[in-house]
């Protein structure tokens, strides 16, 4: 395996593990979601079919965690890496304006998407999450994303053909 | 090359839309048919996530804990100089200790690891599984009360529900049993910082605001007389047949990790005497 694709690969798997082993530690909310960074990451680097798999794999694990709205985060997740993938045609991680935007729209579609298949929030608490909490969080991610997202090595080829 | 970006594009889109409907068919899935597949997921990829986690949790509690070990190495030294007032310090470590000591036997240890995903509070993944001859709907208290029960059991981990998740409920009484009634999460639950409910308390019984709810032992899940929280103040009166009060619950949700989880032999016996010191 290339050094680079290497270091890419280690560099989702501690986004994984952080998302599952240590951030749930960390009372901060939910606001920084460190497994959708890895769909993302993922996404920009791969065709739109593989970004969705990665993203429903992804989303089935940290489901596992949740049973009682299993599926709920794969299919956010599965949405979020096909639509990343077909968006950013590969390139978003070179401007940082098109990695923000990219990162936030991620973030809130995938929320919402969440929020509303795992059906626990209702009335003024669903109303609350989606006009405060969804965006606070696409914000907080969107910062921290465009930070760790520069500490991945870059891919081999940006240019892919097929789209 | 063109046919070949096609069949790319329709792979792609092959792919999209299997997840799509995978994911679709897990959310749909009844929970006798989706929790052996959560089970397996959770046993055979995120089992050593969390023992990972749990060693993180048991590491940030030794920290927080220092503290109380010095003062209580520091109450040892004393006692060993002086030798006075023993009996007074020995109840000094023994409360130091929390709550293991008092119910003696019939529990298992364990940490609650909260879930990433948002509204995880609701439910937390327990350290201990069938393994520890746990099983579903075991009572899980702290030495503040009422904290939750399993749901679920894996072989080496569990997943229980919190007082703050919809699906909870607990038959409770006020302390002095005057008042019988259920205790469910207050509509408003959001992030497992609620409230509760206690609902279906006859109308001629008023409960004053600071009164005491406990386990009322009724239905056999939760041994009697283990806090539940305090009342705030009354919820509605349903047509002047039942009043409903809300609660501040006994176990705050953020803070919890610690958790005692009660085999059956031991919800049997009754816990009469641990919380009413």
């Amino acid at each position: 395996m290339e050094r680079r694709t290497l270091g890419f690969v280690v560099g989702i798997a501690a986004f994984v593990l952080l998302d599952l082993a240590v951030w749930p530690l960390v009372d901060a909310r939910g606001l920084l979601d460190l497994m959708l960074l890895a769909v993302v990451a993922v996404a920009g680097r791969t065709r739109p079919g593989l970004a969705a798999l990665t993203g429903f794999v992804l989303g089935v694990l940290r489901d596992a965690a949740v049973p009682d709205a299993f599926g709920a985060s794969a299919l956010a997740f599965a949405v979020v890496g096909y639509g990343v993938s077909r968006l950013s045609a590969g390139a978003f991680e070179e401007r940082v304006a098109a990695t923000a935007a990219v990162l936030a729209i991620a973030r809130l579609v995938a929320d919402v998407l969440y929020v509303l298949l795992a059906g626990r929030l209702h009335g003024t608490d669903l109303l609350l999450h989606l006009i405060w909490w969804a965006p606070l969080g696409a914000i907080v991610t969107t910062g921290v994303g465009l930070v760790v997202l520069r500490l991945l090595p870059p891919p081999a080829d940006r240019r892919r053909g097929g789209r | 090359m063109a046919r070949g970006a096609r069949s790319n594009g329709r792979l792609d889109t092959a792919l999209v839309v299997a997840c799509v409907l995978a994911a679709l068919t897990l959310r749909s899935l009844a929970p006798a048919r989706r929790d052996p597949i959560a089970r397996a997921v959770r046993e055979t990829f995120v089992a050593p996530l969390l023992a990972g986690q749990s060693s993180v949790t048991r590491s940030e509690r030794a920290l927080r804990e220092a503290a109380a070990l010095r003062r209580a190495t520091d109450s040892l030294t004393r006692l060993a100089q002086g030798a006075t007032a023993l009996a007074a310090e020995n109840a000094t470590l023994r409360s130091l200790l929390g709550l293991a000591p008092q119910v003696a036997w019939g529990y298992v240890v364990a940490e609650a690891l909260p879930a990433s995903a948002p509204g995880g509070a609701a439910t937390r993944l327990l350290s201990i599984g069938a393994r520890d001859s746990i099983a579903p709907l075991s009572p899980v208290v702290t030495a503040a009360g009422v904290a939750g029960l399993v749901a679920t059991v894996d072989d080496r981990s569990a997943v229980m529900l919190t007082w703050a998740h919809p699906d909870f409920r607990v038959s409770a009484m006020s302390e002095d049993a005057g008042a019988v009634g259920i205790v469910t999460a207050h509509a408003s639950n959001r992030g497992g910082e609620g409230l509760l409910e206690l609902t279906g308390v006859p109308f001629r019984t008023l409960l004053a605001p600071g009164t005491l709810i406990v386990s009322s032992g009724l239905g056999g899940v939760f041994p009697a007389g283990v806090p539940v929280g305090k009342v705030l103040r009354v919820l509605s009166d349903e047509g002047g047949w039942v009043r409903s009060y809300l609660v501040d619950p006994a176990v705050p949700l953020p803070s919890l990790s610690g958790v005692l989880v009660l085999r059956a032999p031991r919800v049997r016996a009754g816990l009469d005497s641990v919380w009413s010191r």
